[in-house]
C-alpha cells in the first residue's frame, strides 16, 4: 500500500516534466506550422543549399 | 497627492517620505515617484495612452478620479500621433484606423464594445468583426482622440491596438500559440486528474481507505490549481471583464461552472467530507479551449488566402527627374511624376503609360490570368505586374488613392461588416445568457429541494455549460468569412453583409446596354465594296491616318481596323472634318469623302442605288460609313458596338435561375430592339431612348412593385439608377467610380460574375441559416437534457464544444458547395 503513495508521486513528477517539456515546445514554436515541415526539403534557401561539390570542398 | 510629509508615488501609489521621492515634471505637471523604475513605467504607460490605469487604481485607494490624466497636452497628442501615424488614415479631422481588439470571445463581448464605444461623442463608425476581432473606427479628431478611445476600450477590459489590415497574421499566430500552450496544458492536467478521479469513483462504490482517499483528493486539488488558473486564465479573465462591463458573455457561464466545481471540491477536501469534482473543473476548461483552438485554426486558414496581397507591396521605384533616373521611396512619389518600370516589377501606383508597350498581369485584382497588352495612353493599375518590357508612365494616383489600396480597403470592410441577421443574433444571444443563468438557478433550487445538494450541484453546472450560446454567436460570422473569401477568389467583391442579404433576394435584373451587354467599343464588322478599280490598300491606309485627326468612336474603329495595312501609302492632304458628318481629304490622285449620307449629299455623291444596304445596316443597329472616291461611292463600312461574348450565356443562366431580365438603354429604339433579337429577349423586355433620370424612374417603379432589383450598368451615366437599385454593379474598367457606386464590385469586369455573385450569396446565406438552425436546435434540445440531470457536467461541456466545432466545419464546407455548384453551372 505504501508503494502506491511513492509511485503516484513519481508518476506526478514525470507528468510535471512532460508538462514543462510541452510548454517549452510551444514557446519555441515547435507546433507552429505542422503543414509546412514536410515541404522543407524542397526549399531552396540560399544559406542552406550546397553548391555543386568541388574537389576538396565539403558540402553542408 | 500630499499626505503629511509623505507623498503617493504616482505610479505604484506607495506612500513615500518626501526626502526619498523623485520629483520629475512629466508633460508640464510635477509628478512624484518612489523609484526610477516607477518613473519609467509611468512615462511608458502615459505614452501608450493607458492613463486610466491610474484612475482605476486611485478609485481602489479611495482617492477619487483624476480627470486631468486623460486630457492630453498638445505635446502628448503630438507624440501619440507620431506613435500611431503610420496606422491612421484620412486627412482633415475625420480619421480612420483599423484596430485589433484582444480578449473578445463571443457575441456579447462584441456587443459590449460596440455599445460603449459608439456612444462616445465624436465616434462616427465602429464595427467589430466577431470572426477576426478586427475593427474599423472612424472618428472626428476635434471631439475625441485615438488615445481616449483606446483608453475606454482598455477600461472595459479589452486591449485594442492599431494595425495594418495586411499585417494581421502575426498577432493571430501569437494568439493561436498561446491557445496551443493552454490547451495542451489543460489536456495533460485533465488526463491525470481524470485518472485519479476514476480511482476515487471506484472508491466511492467499493469503499476505500480514507487515508488513500484524502491523499488522492489532495493531489487532484494541487494539479487542478494550474489547470483552472493557468490553462483557464483567458476564460477567467474574459469572465471578469464581462462582469465589470455589466454584459455577461459565455465566459461567465464557463468560469462560474468551473470555479464552483473547484471551490466546492476544495471545501470538501479541507473538511474531509463529501466528494470532489476536480475532473469537472478541468474538463470544462479543456473542452472550451478545444473549441476555441479549432475556431482559431480555421480563421488562420482563411486569412492565409488574403495574405497573397502582402507580396504586392513595393517600397521603392525608379523615378525619372529631368531625364535622370533615381531610386526613390514610395513616399516621395507624387501625382504627375514619371516612373520607369522593368519587366517583373509590380506597380505600386496607378498611372498612364507615356512611353513603351508591355503586357500586364492584373490577376491579383481581377483573377484573370491572361496578360493584357497596353501601350502609350493606356491606363495601368496598381497591383499589376509588368511582364514584357521596360516602360515609362506618369502617375495618376498614389498611396491610399490607388485602385489597389481602395480594393484592399473594401475587402477589409467587407470582412468587417455585419449583416443585419448577425446583429440580431448578437442581441438575442446577449439576452439569452440571462435566461441561462435563470434556468440554472431554477434547476438547482428544484433538485436541491427534491434530491439534495449532491445531485443538484452538478446539474446546475451542466445547465450553465450546455446552454452556452457560442455556436449561435459564430454561426453567421464564420459563414460570412468563408463566403466572402470564396467570392474574392472568383473576382467578386461583395462590399457588405447587407449587400449579401439583398443579393439573395434579387428577383429582377436590369442591364444597361452600351458598355455592359456590349463592349462599348466600336468595331468595323463588315466592309462592302463596289468599285474594283480603286486601290483599296492605298485608300484605307490614308483613311486610317486621316481619321487620327478626329476624336470619335467611329473614327477610332476605322483607325484600329485599317492601321498596319502594308502597301502603298501616299500620305494625305487637304484634310477637312465635318462634325457629325464625316471627313474629306486628298491622297495621291484620290479625293476621298468618308462619312454618313448627309456628307454624301453635301459632296454630291450618288448613293441611292445602295439605299437598301444602308437601311439594312442601320436596321441592325449598326453604323454605315460611306466612302466615296472622286465623287463615286466605292465602299460602305459597317461599324458596330460588339455584343460581349458572354452576354447570351449570362442571360440564359439568369433565365435558368428564373430571374427576369430587362434592358434599359439610352440608345435608339431600333438598336435596342435589334440587341433584344440577337440575345433572344422579347420586345417588352427592352426599353430604349431613356435618359439617366428615366432609368432611375424605371428602377423606382420596379422597387415600388415589390421587386428586389439588381442593376448592372457602366458607372458613369447610370450612377442614379445604380445607387437606387438594391444591388448596383458597375462594369467600369476597375475605375474609382465603379468601386464607389456599386455594392458588388466585379474585379474581373466580366458578365458571368453577375451570375456568380448571386450564386455565391445564395450559398453563403443558406449556410448561415443552416448554422443558425443547428445552433438553435442544439440549445433547445440540450437545456432540458441538462436540467433533467441526464448529462453529467463533463459531457455537457463536450457537447457544447462539439456544437461550436460543427458550426466551424459546416462553414468550411461552404467552399465545397460553391465549387461544386459552379462546376454544375459550367464555370
Amino acid at each position: 500500500m505504501f508503494s502506491l503513495y511513492i509511485l503516484i508521486i513519481i508518476s506526478l513528477l514525470i507528468a510535471a516534466g512532460a508538462f514543462l517539456l510541452y510548454i517549452w515546445a510551444v514557446k519555441t514554436g515547435q507546433f507552429e506550422d505542422l503543414e509546412e515541415t514536410k515541404y522543407q526539403v524542397f526549399d531552396e534557401d540560399d544559406d542552406e543549399v550546397p553548391t555543386k561539390p568541388q574537389n576538396g570542398t565539403k558540402t553542408k | 497627492m500630499q499626505k503629511g510629509t509623505h507623498f503617493y508615488c504616482d505610479h505604484c501609489s506607495k506612500l513615500t517620505p518626501e526626502k526619498k521621492l523623485t520629483k520629475t515634471p512629466v508633460n508640464g505637471v510635477e509628478r512624484h515617484f518612489c523609484c526610477p523604475g516607477c518613473e519609467l513605467s509611468f512615462k511608458v504607460l502615459k505614452q501608450v495612452g493607458y492613463d486610466d490605469y491610474y484612475n482605476l487604481q486611485r478609485k481602489e485607494l479611495g482617492l477619487g478620479e483624476e480627470r486631468g490624466a486623460v486630457i492630453l497636452t498638445e505635446e502628448e497628442q503630438a507624440r501619440m500621433d507620431e506613435l500611431y501615424r503610420e496606422f491612421v488614415q484620412g486627412s482633415g479631422e475625420i480619421k480612420l484606423v483599423y484596430l485589433k481588439i484582444e480578449k473578445i470571445h463571443c457575441a456579447a463581448c462584441v456587443f459590449a464594445n460596440e455599445e460603449i464605444i459608439r456612444k462616445l461623442p465624436g465616434v462616427l463608425e465602429f464595427n467589430i468583426n466577431p470572426g477576426t476581432h478586427r475593427s474599423k473606427i472612424r472618428w472626428d479628431n476635434r471631439l475625441i482622440t485615438l488615445a481616449e478611445i483606446l483608453n475606454t476600450i482598455a477600461n472595459i477590459g479589452y486591449y485594442a491596438y492599431p494595425f495594418h489590415p495586411s499585417k494581421a497574421k502575426p498577432t493571430l499566430d501569437a494568439e493561436t500559440k498561446d491557445l496551443t500552450m493552454r490547451l495542451g496544458a489543460s489536456a495533460l492536467i485533465s488526463m491525470n486528474v481524470m485518472l485519479l478521479a476514476i480511482g476515487l469513483y471506484a472508491g466511492y462504490f467499493q469503499g476505500m481507505d480514507p487515508q488513500m482517499k484524502a491523499f488522492l483528493q489532495w493531489i487532484n486539488m494541487i494539479m487542478t490549481i494550474p489547470g483552472v488558473f493557468f490553462a483557464g486564465k483567458p476564460i477567467l479573465q474574459g469572465a471578469w471583464y464581462n462582469l465589470k462591463s455589466g454584459s455577461p458573455g459565455m465566459d461567465v457561464l464557463i468560469a462560474l461552472g468551473s470555479l464552483a466545481a473547484f471551490f466546492l471540491s476544495v471545501w470538501h477536501v479541507i473538511t474531509g467530507v463529501g466528494e470532489t469534482y476536480f475532473d469537472t473543473a478541468n474538463m470544462l476548461i479543456f473542452f472550451i479551449l478545444l473549441g476555441r483552438y479549432v475556431e482559431s485554426k480555421a480563421k488562420q486558414k482563411i486569412l492565409k488566402e488574403t495574405d497573397k496581397y502582402d507580396d504586392y507591396r513595393v517600397e521603392t521605384v525608379t523615378k525619372i527627374h529631368d531625364g535622370i533616373r533615381i531610386n526613390s521611396g514610395l513616399d516621395d512619389v507624387a501625382k504627375g511624376d514619371f516612373l520607369e518600370f522593368y519587366p517583373g516589377d509590380i506597380l505600386p501606383v496607378d498611372g498612364v503609360i507615356t512611353n513603351g508597350t508591355s503586357a500586364f498581369d492584373e490577376s491579383v485584382l481581377t483573377g484573370e490570368s491572361i496578360p493584357r497588352q497596353k501601350t502609350s495612353g493606356d491606363q495601368v493599375i496598381s497591383g499589376s505586374r509588368n511582364l514584357d518590357d521596360t516602360f515609362i508612365m506618369q502617375v495618376t494616383s498614389v498611396g491610399d488613392g490607388t485602385i489597389f489600396s481602395r480594393v484592399l480597403e473594401l475587402i477589409e470592410d467587407s470582412q468587417l461588416s455585419k449583416s443585419p441577421i448577425s446583429r440580431l443574433v448578437d442581441q438575442v444571444s446577449t439576452k439569452f445568457i440571462y435566461f441561462i443563468l435563470l434556468s440554472a438557478s431554477i434547476s438547482f433550487i428544484w433538485w436541491n429541494l427534491t434530491s439534495g445538494f449532491e445531485i443538484a450541484f452538478p446539474i446546475a453546472i451542466s445547465v450553465l455549460v450546455i446552454a452556452c450560446p457560442c455556436a449561435m454567436g459564430i454561426a453567421t460570422p464564420m459563414a460570412l468569412l468563408v463566403g466572402t473569401g470564396e467570392s474574392l477568389k472568383r473576382g467578386v467583391l461583395i462590399k457588405s453583409g447587407e449587400v449579401l442579404e439583398e443579393l439573395v433576394k434579387v428577383n429582377q435584373v436590369v442591364f444597361d446596354k452600351t458598355g455592359t451587354l456590349t463592349t462599348g467599343i466600336m468595331k468595323v464588322v463588315a466592309v462592302h465594296e463596289f468599285d474594283e478599280t480603286v486601290d483599296k490598300t492605298e485608300l484605307y491606309s490614308a483613311l486610317a491616318h486621316a481619321e487620327t485627326e478626329v476624336y470619335h468612336p467611329v473614327a477610332r474603329a476605322i483607325r484600329t481596323h485599317f492601321f498596319g495595312l502594308t502597301g502603298k501609302y501616299e500620305g494625305y492632304s487637304d484634310f477637312a472634318g465635318f462634325g457629325g458628318k464625316g471627313i474629306t481629304f486628298q491622297t495621291g490622285s484620290y479625293k476621298v469623302a468618308a462619312g454618313n449620307t448627309k456628307l454624301m449629299e453635301d459632296e454630291g455623291v450618288e448613293f441611292l442605288s445602295h439605299l437598301g444596304l444602308i437601311k439594312s445596316i442601320a436596321g441592325n443597329g449598326h453604323v454605315p460609313v460611306l466612302i466615296a472616291v472622286n465623287g463615286t461611292l466605292v465602299s460602305i463600312l459597317e461599324i458596330a458596338d460588339e455584343i460581349r461574348t458572354e452576354a447570351k450565356e449570362t442571360l440564359a443562366k439568369l433565365a435558368e435561375m428564373k430571374i427576369p431580365v430587362i434592358i434599359l438603354s439610352g440608345d435608339r429604339k431600333e438598336n435596342v430592339n435589334q440587341l433584344a433579337r440577337v440575345l433572344g429577349l422579347s420586345q417588352d423586355q427592352v426599353k430604349g431612348e431613356l435618359s439617366p433620370e428615366d432609368k432611375a424612374n424605371e428602377i423606382r417603379k420596379l422597387i415600388e412593385s415589390g421587386k428586389t432589383v439588381m442593376m448592372i450598368g457602366d458607372g458613369v451615366n447610370d450612377a442614379p439608377a445604380l445607387s437606387l437599385a438594391q444591388v448596383g454593379i458597375s462594369m467600369g474598367e476597375g475605375s474609382q467610380i465603379s468601386l464607389d457606386s456599386s455594392g458588388v464590385v466585379l474585379l474581373n469586369n466580366s458578365l458571368p460574375s453577375v451570375v456568380k455573385s448571386i450564386t455565391l450569396a445564395r450559398a453563403t446565406y443558406s449556410k448561415i441559416r443552416q448554422n443558425l438552425f443547428w445552433a438553435l436546435f442544439y440549445n433547445v434540445v440540450m437545456i432540458p437534457i441538462g436540467a433533467f440531470g441526464i448529462l453529467i457536467p463533463i459531457w455537457a461541456a463536450a457537447a457544447m464544444s462539439l456544437s461550436s466545432i460543427s458550426v466551424v466545419f459546416n462553414s468550411l464546407l461552404l467552399r465545397r458547395t460553391v465549387s461544386s455548384s459552379f462546376r454544375r453551372m459550367g464555370y
